[in-house]
């Protein structure tokens, strides 16, 4: 007979005990996934859907740019540097340039930075494009990156008629630019500034008042602003918590202080605010360049051809003896700047781009460092997804905007 | 604070070179606040201050790197609370000893300045680690782990970052390292119909 | 290919129907591998999106897993670390596959001759095109996939599963087979 009196006992099994204790999966988001933004791992230690750590594993783009600086020539880095970050190749560029011409002391032409002001922030627009594009992509808002490529294009174009290239464009020279601005080239930059902002209202239509966009954005990934300065964070990351550094601001280079523009600052520090913070930089880069096609004087030289660590002019080469010999010996031998180290930082679109170079009197740089914005602000990575969703997680890659080229070098 | 003060942006000026002078503070060291603070606070580990293009660089002993750091950023009137970069110089080619330099870029944003502390290190020593002070320095460190070799003491997660976590095959951006590196990839099971011929010329 | 091609182009297109059409299927519908390393990957995005619209003109469709895909782009730097996972990747494919190397990373190592690059994705897996350029533009990756296109129409199945001889073989077992079903010549 059975006995109901007593309840049955409950015996739970050893394998069930084991399961029962191990409840955290590691999860491999791994290099080749759509959402990575490139070649970018991430081992998350998941219980159920929350992310209790995660670690990024990165170094599946490193190609030793570093290396390939110390052993060619400084006009021979420039094309390297384009693909470190490659969505906005010309501020690679102008950084870099820019860290030569202090280190040899160069006074380069109004007219080529104002020039190399418009070609920043154009790149800057594009950099900021791409972000856009493929986060939204990650999110779930798929008609935001037809948009957003479609407009890409456009600046695209005035990179090609400006240089040859579109993506990875080798723009900038040290000295300024040695080829002249083509004839209609500010013509087709007018038309496209007063084309984009109808483009930025589309894209801000689609997304900002968006309930799916704000709950996937709202609140996600909030960063302190003492946690962003401690983890050197800068660019959008550090804005969007409201911290007031922008480089181009606080240290201007070119001719930055001659042109007016605000800064955005976000309040919460959430994917939302960095979003919002991106996309009203991309109107501030719009209004630096009408101010600079407005300034930029119409004629006068492009490159400081006097001095010596500059390429002398073109069509002088096959005419003079003392030019075709400097010539030569620029690009067979190079320039030897003096000796000497800098640090130069620029606003990239991502954040602090900065190149410290060391010289030893050689034409060849002694050691060449690329500070890069990604490289540090990923490191925020772990901090942010801490108790966030899996889905999160997307949103939070997205959201430091990071190229893997330039996260690996 | 730090961000409630918003920095005022620097003055427009009519002509000047495309470098600013300014970020980086007075060129002459006995002017310059951080060099005397440190000076002061730390005089047997202070080395020397050198400016080049307006660009000043403090050089201390590696042992105190970690508190010297700490006071830049807690003083009050220096406050360089950003950690923009730490990264490592091979000196092989132009001294005998120490061989590395490892150099610190800080950056204090109320004050718009930059200032940069360098610290020799000779191969197999360690440098104390900057991770208890700025978060930040974590990956950066890593990273010069793995170009040089250097070992920062107090680290909690020293590996190689970059290059593949079972590298065997040494330290990259020292100097005696070759460009080309020493070993070609093969796939295990794969034999390539397509050789890979590698010119007489082999860089450094 | 050369001398070969004529006679087998021949062979498939004439009599064996069955394989045109499967070819014709499979070159209409490539489904590619979203699988972009370096720069070449965002020229691989652009010509994706409204201007060059690789995608939905072609019938191509990109697959986040490469149990789905049947064409991988290996656009941008191939890297020691990568190899083996782009080998892995490589090995989950489904037959037939194709390999694009796009970019000159891809084909030969590109500019970056160190220490952690392969140089040349042909030394892990086997490529069937090379698209140069440095990136290449979304007109030259065009020009590859419409030569891939060329390539798949006289795809051969017996021929890549059982090798060259063991098809001709089977092809002219089948002839004379069927040369004696319908009887002499009048």
């Amino acid at each position: 007979m059975l006995d109901f009196s007593q309840p049955t006992p409950v015996v739970i099994s050893e394998e069930r005990q084991l399961s029962e204790t191990r409840r955290e999966l590691v999860l491999n988001m791994g290099p080749q996934h759509p959402s990575t933004h490139g070649v970018l791992r991430v081992r998350l230690t998941l219980e159920g859907e929350v992310v209790i750590a995660c670690d990024p594993v990165i170094g599946y783009l490193h190609r030793g740019v570093e290396k390939l600086g110390e052993t060619h020539r400084y006009a021979q880095v420039v094309p390297w540097t384009d693909r470190t970050d490659y969505v906005a190749a010309p501020l690679n560029n102008l950084g870099y340039v820019l860290a030569v011409e202090k280190l040899c002391g160069l006074e380069v032409p109004e007219r080529a930075q104002y020039w190399r002001m418009i070609m920043a922030e154009l790149s800057r627009i594009a950099s900021h494009l791409v972000w856009l594009g493929t986060h939204a992509l990650d999110i779930g808002a798929l008609s935001v990156s037809l948009y957003t490529f479609r407009d890409r294009e456009l600046i695209l174009d005035i990179f090609e008629k400006f240089c040859g290239a579109r993506l990875t464009t080798n723009m900038m020279e040290i000295g300024g630019f040695s080829r002249e601005i083509p004839p209609d080239l500010p013509d087709m930059v007018r038309d496209f500034i007063r084309y984009f902002p109808s483009a930025i209202r589309q894209y801000e239509d689609l997304l900002t008042e968006n309930p799916i966009w704000l709950a996937r954005t709202k609140g996600i990934g909030v960063i302190e602003p003492e946690v962003a300065i401690n983890y050197g964070l800068t660019g959008a990351c550090l804005r969007g918590s409201g911290v007031n550094y922008d480089v181009r601001k606080a240290n201007p280079y070119l001719l930055y202080d001659r042109v007016e523009f605000d800064v955005p600052l976000g309040t919460h520090g959430d994917v939302y605010d960095r979003y919002l913070v991106r996309v009203e930089e991309m109107r501030q880069a719009i209004r630096i360049i009408e101010q600079c096609l407005e300034q930029v004087p119409t004629d006068g030289p492009l490159m400081a051809h006097d001095s010596p660590y500059v390429i002398p002019p073109h069509k002088n080469v096959m005419r003079t003896a003392e030019d075709m010999q400097r010539h030569f010996i620029w690009v067979i031998k190079g320039f030897s700047p003096p000796k000497g180290e800098v640090y130069h930082a620029i606003e990239h679109s991502k954040g602090e781009q900065g190149y410290y170079l060391v010289s030893d009197g050689s034409p060849i740089p002694y050691r060449m460092r690329i500070r890069s914005p990604d490289f540090v602000n990923l490191q925020s990575l772990p901090y942010m997804a801490q108790g966030a969703m899996l889905a999160d997680v997307v949103a939070l890659i997205g959201t430091i905007d990071i190229v893997l080229g330039s996260v690996d070098r | 604070m730090e961000q409630q003060e918003h920095p005022v942006p620097a003055p427009a000026s009519a002509s000047r070179v495309p470098w600013q002078c300014g970020w980086w503070g007075p060129t002459d060291p006995d002017q310059h606040p951080a060099v005397q603070a440190i000076r002061e606070h730390f005089p047997e580990a202070f080395v020397e201050a050198t400016t080049f293009r307006d660009e000043m660089t403090i050089r201390i002993q590696r042992e105190a790197l970690r508190n010297v750091v700490a006071f830049l950023r807690e003083n009050p009137a220096l406050r360089y609370n950003h950690l923009t970069d730490i990264t490592a110089v091979d000196m092989l080619y132009l001294r005998e000893a120490p061989r590395f330099d490892v150099v610190v870029q800080l950056y204090s944003i109320p004050r718009r300045q930059r200032l940069r502390i360098k610290c020799g290190v000779e191969d197999g020593e360690t440098v104390p680690s900057l991770v208890p002070i700025f978060a930040g320095a974590n990956w950066l460190e890593r990273e010069v782990f793995d170009m040089f070799g250097i070992v920062f003491e107090g680290h909690p997660d020293l590996r190689r970052i970059l290059l593949p976590e079972d590298w065997d095959e040494g330290h990259p951006l020292r100097k005696d390292y070759p460009l080309r590196g020493y070993r070609d990839y093969v796939q295990p099971g794969y034999e390539s119909p397509v050789p890979r011929i590698h010119g007489p010329l082999r860089r450094l | 290919m050369g001398v070969t091609a004529e006679p087998q182009a021949e062979r498939n297109v004439f009599l064996t129907t069955v394989d045109w059409l499967f070819n014709w299927g499979r070159r209409s519908s490539l489904w590619w591998l979203q699988f972009g390393l370096a720069c070449c990957a965002i020229e691989m995005i652009s010509s994706a999106m409204p201007r060059f619209d690789m995608a939905e003109r072609f019938g191509m469709l990109y697959r986040a897993s490469p149990r789905q895909a049947d064409l991988m782009f290996v656009a941008g730097t191939v890297t020691k670390k990568m190899a083996p996972i782009v080998r892995q990747l490589y090995d989950q494919m489904a037959d037939p596959k194709w390999v694009i190397s796009m970019g000159s990373c891809a084909n030969v190592g590109g500019p970056f001759d160190t220490y952690a690059v392969v140089q040349g994705v042909d030394q892990v897996i086997p490529v069937d095109i090379y698209v140069p350029g440095c990136p290449p533009l979304p007109e030259s990756l065009y020009y590859g996939v419409l030569e891939l296109q060329n390539r798949i129409i006289r795809y051969d199945t017996l021929k890549k599963k059982h090798g060259l001889e063991a098809a001709e073989a089977y092809r002219q077992e089948q002839r004379e087979a069927a040369k004696a079903a319908l009887g002499p010549r009048r």
